[in-house]
């Protein structure tokens, strides 16, 4: 008994000394269709940490949370708090959830296709910059099925 | 005994009659309506600035009918694009069907700012504005609830696709969140629903 007590504490200990992680950003995309706008869409995980700005070349994003009401109609709201993750539960922007919402891009700058520079701005980790395709709206959703 | 076998192959004859020839909207994998409606009269003004007549101008044709609005990144270019990019895959289709996208947002959807935006998926793309009162008529026609505008909290709106067969009928909704693969199974599917086969 002793023993095993003795072997969760040091498993424990080891735990703790793990120095802190960036996020790892998986699956991003920014979803594009022309015209100033644009949606970014990412999985945030393996850390404890708050997302505090995203900026998505020069412009910085917004944090919204698209929602149905009663009826069935959808809106857009902007969060009041910073989005967060834990090591246990991801951080999902997706269609039709959260997502990082762009404006004043210049649409001669990039297109579908192409890569850009996006900065998250985290609250323990810092800044992460991270190159980042632009995709078709009609592939926003990801997968094989479009 | 014999009349028991004759009413087992009978099952199985009809069974099998069923797997040959499944009835179209057996074969959606949209969100079938149970009991579908008719297509709705409603008229608004195109980016031309023309009076379109709904019913009469897609008579014929495989309607989908969207209520959105331009300022919005999420949902309604995903749901475009996807059209656009199962037409651009499917011209026969194409050439059956009318994609039509009412601008909620009568605040900013002027026609041109609509005409813009379409064309960004597919210069076919109609496109229509009205009056507040005339697009709360054209959405309550239609069955979906009307648009929320407001200044403070943007704009709320029905955020799936209408199907209206070339009977007239709305079979099929896709809301959001519909993949592309339902969408290149059933556009064919809903062009060959005339209701002749009923007649
Ligand atoms: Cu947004």
């Amino acid at each position: 008994m002793i023993r095993a007590v003795a072997a969760v504490g040091v498993v424990l200990a080891v735990v703790a000394c793990v120095p802190d992680r960036s996020p790892e950003i998986v699956s991003a995309r920014l979803s594009y269709g022309g015209g100033d706008q644009a949606a970014l869409y990412f999985v945030a995980q393996g850390s404890d940490d708050r997302l505090l700005e995203v900026i998505v070349g020069e412009a910085a994003g917004e944090f919204h949370r698209t929602e149905t009401d009663a009826d069935g109609r959808t809106t857009m709201q902007p969060l009041t708090d910073p989005p967060r993750l834990t090591t246990r539960s991801p951080l999902v922007f997706e269609p039709g959830g959260l997502h990082v919402m762009v404006v004043g891009l210049d649409p001669a700058t990039f297109s579908p296709g192409e890569v850009v520079d996006v900065t998250f701005v985290w609250e323990r980790s810092g800044r992460q910059r991270l190159r980042i395709p632009v995709v078709d709206p009609s592939a926003a959703l990801g997968g094989p099925d479009g | 005994m014999p009349r028991r076998i004759h009413r087992h192959v009978l099952a199985v004859a009809l069974l099998a009659a069923s797997c040959a020839a499944p009835s179209p909207t057996g074969r959606l994998q949209g969100v079938v309506v149970e009991d579908p409606t008719p297509k709705p009269s409603f008229v608004l003004t195109d980016t031309s600035g023309e009076r379109y007549d709904f019913a009469a101008e897609t008579e014929g044709k495989l309607a989908l009918l969207f209520f959105g609005y331009t300022n919005c990144p999420d949902i309604c270019p995903v749901q475009l694009s996807q059209i656009a990019e199962v037409l651009r895959q499917m011209p026969d289709v194409a050439a059956h069907t009318e994609v039509v996208f009412v601008g909620v947002d009568w605040r900013r959807d002027t026609p041109e700012v609509i005409r813009a935006y379409l064309d960004r998926f597919d210069s076919r793309f109609v496109g229509l504005t009205g009056t507040a009162e005339e697009l709360e008529r054209a959405q309550v026609a239609a069955g979906v609830p009307p648009a929320v505008v407001d200044a403070d909290t943007g704009v709320a709106h029905a955020g799936w696709v209408i199907a209206y067969a070339p009977d007239g009928m709305n079979h099929v909704i896709y809301p959001f969140g519909t993949r592309q693969s339902t969408l290149m199974n059933d556009l064919p599917v809903l062009v060959t629903m005339t209701g002749e086969d009923r007649r």
